[in-house]
């Protein structure tokens, strides 16, 4: 088994710092995605594993040896290019093929092989039809998955995928997203895999590196990350309507703490008041998911122990299963709810909402830093 | 309007030359008489003809190889980006700078037997000298030299053109897949510069084809007839003997094997360019 490390990896453009000291580690058989917004920093860390690119300074292991000095040839990856890098004077059929027509080892493949692989790789991207045709008569979306099949046809130690299903209709990008995964799991082969999608992240992921300007932001499960999101810019990345975040000083309030924000007191988890307290901190800034508030149209909602809101529904929208829900308070404190769509809410209603007191994530106001993680 | 007149520009000379080649036109007694083929079965019946055709298409074949051969190293070479790249691309551009002419008179200079430098530098180095343009069965090399040091840096310099516009990605996905560089050169770089390849071929068979200048300013054709390619031939026939509905009739032939060539040429070039570039 093939376990991935980067040991404080940093790569310059010119004056840009793309990758600013990165380090983290994937285990053997694991899918580490790397998620971030474009610019992040994402392709530029698969390259480096690659070899496409030169480290800066830092080191690169593949199977716990340096690699920072081989050959792309010579780390044994396989890696599906964001921008396809088809060959494009050969059909389908010779681009996914390419790679085991290389010299070192088409003595292992005979064209018998090389034929039934090929045509395992297209049946799963479903582009078993096109095999003749040359890329430039392929959509995007086609041409991906062949810059796909050419990456899953080999076995290598490791399977470098950028953003491999980005450019895919929904359909599609939903089941191969799942069936990537399985055929990555029966193969047990290590894997980096690129995305701007948190969605996508969460359905394929084992773990997330979360990536913003070359920096990393946090590594962890998706759990791990939607429980505690390391610090304001994960929260807003890996939410959709982002994060809500208010800011706020801090009283104290008959031996609670609270934070205050527009005519609201929002109790903060008791991890937290002992840190507040500690580090005599004023200010924070309070996030909580969409997701994590409920909300009801019955007065003497309380559901547990939290904060009550309430306020006016102003509009709402609905997204697929979702229905997101805009609510401001007579003080103009608003934030958005993301409920089942089938909830009722009528706008200009009056609605009540409960902020749990452990859904509350509690960030530094300078730093922006989870100070659960502090 | 302007399209009219290109085509009548281009036609009206071609129309002329086809409708000489069908007289006995003589500059000297100034007769204009129809004959018919008369002039083009001359011509199928004349050894020096056959001997014209043999010797442009062995210079075509000779200077074009190395033109291309050459031209196509050193575009690998200059691409790698040595120190002094800029003086090396400069240099390398010179010979093109030079009028045909003048650089065959320079070369000729060169080769002379007795003070030349070509055979002071091989009698450095212990090899016999050469009878270069003088002698019957090292002229015709000679002059392809010296056509392959004119033209060469022009083929260098359009295929380093297309290895410079060479798609990089592909190129890194065959290093990701360890294909080994001869593996990528051969099936990608090949057929990925095939269009190119095709233009300088294209432009270099058709130049070599009607050679002219630097052949009549080394050799005036000779020795004997070592070198007399067809336009040469062509000029001696109109100007020197004044038979210029025979010397049409060579130029009618050089044009329809130029345009059969370039046709096919052309032909082969729109279908590399839809392969590598899908338009
Ligand atoms: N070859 C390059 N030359 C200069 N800058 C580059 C190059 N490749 C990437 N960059 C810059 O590095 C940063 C990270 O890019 P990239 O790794 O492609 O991010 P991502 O894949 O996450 O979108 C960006 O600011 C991008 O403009
Ligand atoms: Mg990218």
């Amino acid at each position: 088994m093939v376990n991935v490390e980067l040991k404080n990896v940093v790569k310059k453009y010119g004056d840009l710092i793309a990758i600013n000291n990165l380090s983290f580690k994937v285990n053997s058989g694991e899918l580490m995605v790397l998620l971030g917004p474009p610019g992040a920093g994402k392709s530029s860390t698969l390259k480096m594993v690659a070899g496409i690119e030169e480290v800066t300074s830092g080191e690169i292991l593949i199977d716990n040896e340096s690699v920072t000095n081989f050959d792309p040839a010579d780390r044994d990856v396989a890696m599906a290019f964001e921008t396809y890098a088809l060959y494009p004077h050969l059909s389908v059929f010779e681009n996914i093929a390419f790679p085991l027509r290389a010299p070192k080892r088409s003595r292992l493949f005979s064209e018998e092989v090389v034929k039934e692989k090929v045509l395992e790789v297209a049946q799963f991207l479903e582009i078993d039809m096109l095999l003749e045709r040359k890329p430039k008569e392929l959509s995007g979306g086609q041409r991906q998955r062949v810059a796909l099949g050419r990456c899953l046809i080999r076995d290598p130690k490791v399977f470098l995928l950028d953003e491999p299903i980005a450019h895919l209709d929904a359909k599609l990008r939903h089941r191969l997203r799942r069936e990537l995964k399985k055929w990555q799991q029966r193969k047990g082969v290590t894997t980096l895999y690129t995305t701007t999608d948190y969605l996508e992240a969460f359905s394929v992921a084992d773990r997330i590196v979360i990536l913003n300007k070359g920096i990393l932001q946090q590594v962890g499960s998706w759990e791990e990350i939607y429980n505690r999101p390391a610090n304001t810019f994960v929260g807003t990345i890996v939410s959709d309507p982002p994060m809500n975040y208010f800011n706020g000083k801090v009283v104290v309030d008959g031996g609670k703490m609270l934070m205050q924000v527009k005519g609201t007191s929002f109790y903060l988890p008791s991890p937290i008041e002992e840190k507040v307290k500690q580090m005599n901190i004023g200010e924070v800034v309070l996030g909580v998911f969409p997701s994590k508030i409920l909300m009801s149209r019955d007065e003497n909602f309380i559901p547990g122990s939290g904060t009550i809101v309430d306020g006016i529904a102003k509009f709402t929208e609905l997204r697929g299963s979702r229905k997101i829900v805009f609510v401001q308070t007579p003080q103009d404190l608003s934030f958005t709810i993301q409920l089942p769509a089938e909830t009722k809410v009528q706008v200009g209603e009056h609605v009540r909402c409960f902020f749990g007191e452990n859904e509350v994530q509690v960030f530094d106001k300078q730093s922006k830093i989870n100070l659960f993680w502090v | 309007m302007p399209a009219f007149i290109l085509t009548a520009g281009i036609l009206i000379p071609f129309g002329y030359s086809v409708v000489m080649s069908f007289t006995d036109f003589n500059l000297t007694s100034g007769t204009s008489n129809f004959i018919g083929f008369g002039n083009y079965i001359k011509l199928a019946k004349d050894p020096e003809f056959w001997n014209a055709l043999k010797v442009t298409i062995l210079f075509t074949i000779g200077a074009v190889a190395i033109e291309v051969g050459i031209g196509f190293v050193s575009a690998y070479l200059l691409n790698l980006g040595m120190r002094g790249q800029k003086i090396w691309r400069t240099l390398f551009l010179l010979p093109v700078m030079l009028p045909p002419a003048v650089a065959a008179i320079m070369w000729k200079l060169m080769m002379a037997p007795i003070q030349g430098v070509f055979n002071y530098l091989l009698q450095l180095v212990g090899l016999p000298g050469s009878q270069w343009l003088g002698g019957s069965s090292s002229a015709l090399f000679s002059v392809i030299l010296i056509d392959a040091y004119v033209f060469m840096p022009f083929a260098g310099m359009i295929f380093l053109a297309g290895v410079q516009n060479l798609p990089k990605e592909p190129y890194e996905a065959a290093a990701v897949d360890g294909v080994s560089s001869w593996f990528t050169f051969r099936r990608l770089t090949i057929p990925l510069l095939k269009p190119v390849i095709l233009i300088v071929l294209l432009f270099r068979i058709m130049d070599c084809l009607k050679q002219f200048d630097i052949v009549y300013a080394a050799t005036k054709g000779g020795p004997a007839s070592a070198t007399m390619t067809i336009s040469v031939q062509a000029y001696y026939h109109s100007f020197r003997w004044t038979n210029m509905g025979y010397a049409f009739a060579h130029l009618v032939v050089l044009w329809a094997i130029v345009y059969v060539l370039s046709y096919f040429l052309v032909g082969q070039w729109r279908k590399a360019v839809s392969e590598v570039h899908g338009y």
